[in-house]
């Protein structure tokens, strides 16, 4: 009778091994990648009103992906032009005692390279060489206040193609702080 | 023609067991193969213990060719899924014991090696450089399903002729049902010993 038990419960356990599923191959059509100090913002702490400040960017079309030895060609894979990503200007306020959200006038935004895209973002575009993601644009500083770049979410991400993957890009800095981004504008 | 080769084959099991005598011998072991799967260009083969009155285990295995995709009833799956072979354990319950000719209700497992085709996969172009493109993807995954049917024994209980309807499921890290199929569904017929 203990022989049928085990029997039976070996069974069981066969049964809800066949649970396992096993996927080596991936297959997914989202694909996340990392990319350390690609952003670049010359801060000097204090501005003029009047003066611009600039924000570059730039990565190569080829990047490592975990797990894998050799480079990825992103734009191979993505057939993307140009990446998007978000760019906030964020203002104190005093009544909230925090930065917070303020939009950008199109005529105080430009894009050296790149474009500038609505709802609050900008593309980094394939360069001419074919080789690096450029994007630089400049932020006319008309008023006064304390400003920030909210650097936090400057993750990228390719255009939609139904045949092609997506990928996003995760940015992250290596040594910088919010602070690094904030800064000040005075007559 | 499947309706004649079933005809024949079920007419020749009847016809024989009218003259069978009594085996009181208890058979233990059964293999079986569906009859249907061949039309589908596929094949499959079962073998099961008899372990108590009423319990059976065993475990099957089916290689499915193209008419095997004809056994899907749903896809989820924006990509061309296919199931090239499958092993599958299986725990019956024989309703009116496992030495007679009775209702039956099963579970069984399924580890199944399938294809997808269009999925997204990550080549090697001749630069050495990664890219993800539209292509033909192996995976193995595992799932779950029941079966319900009616087992006949004829010529002295030693020639089993089964109908029985199953249906199982995949399971992937989206753990929804990606490739229901009918699978173990079909007449079988088998042998006791």
């Amino acid at each position: 009778m203990k022989t049928k038990k085990f029997i039976l419960l070996a069974g069981i356990g066969i049964l809800l091994q066949s649970c396992f599923s096993y996927d080596d191959e991936g297959g997914t059509r989202y694909v996340e990648l990392q990319l350390t100090d690609a952003f670049n913002f010359e801060n000097d702490k204090n501005y003029s009103v009047g003066d611009t400040i600039f924000v570059e960017l730039n990565f190569s079309r080829y990047l490592e992906e975990e797990g894998f030895s050799n480079l990825l060609d992103v734009y191979e894979s993505t057939d993307s032009e140009e990446f998007f990503y978000p760019l906030e200007l964020l203002k104190y306020s005093a009544i909230s005692d925090s930065y917070v959200f303020t939009e950008i006038a199109d005529r105080f935004i430009f894009a050296e390279k790149g474009t500038v895209e609505e709802f609050y973002g900008a593309t980094a575009r394939l360069n001419d060489a074919r080789d690096t993601y450029e994007s630089r644009i400049g932020i006319i500083l008309p008023e006064e206040g304390s400003y920030r770049l909210n650097s936090q979410f400057f993750d990228l991400q390719s255009k939609w193609n139904f045949d092609k993957v997506s990928i996003e890009i995760i940015h992250q800095f290596s040594d910088k702080t919010q602070e690094d981004f904030e800064f000040v504008v005075s007559d | 023609m499947i309706k004649k080769v079933l005809f024949f084959v079920i007419s020749a099991a009847i016809f024989s067991s009218c003259y069978a005598q009594e085996d009181t011998t208890l058979k233990r072991n059964q293999i079986s193969t569906n009859l249907i799967l061949p039309f589908l260009e596929s094949v499959d083969l079962s073998y099961e213990r008899t372990i108590a009155n009423k319990w059976a285990l065993g475990i099957a295995a089916a290689v499915y060719g193209e008419g095997g995709q004809d056994l899907a009833v749903s896809y989820t799956n924006e990509y061309d899924l296919t199931t090239t072979y499958e092993i599958m354990p299986f725990v019956r319950i024989y309703f009116q014991g496992a030495q007679n000719k009775s209702h039956f209700l099963e579970v069984f497992g399924s580890l199944s090696k399938m294809e997808e085709r269009g999925a997204f996969v990550r080549n090697t172009n001749e630069e050495g450089l990664g890219v993800y493109e539209r292509g033909l993807r192996d995976f193995t995954v595992g799932g779950l399903g029941i079966g319900y049917g009616y087992r006949f024994l004829f010529l002295e209980k030693k020639l089993v002729l089964e109908a029985q309807f199953g249906i199982r499921t995949n399971f992937d890290v989206d753990f929804f049902f990606l490739n229901a199929a009918l699978v173990r569904t079909g007449i079988k017929v088998g042998y006791r010993f």
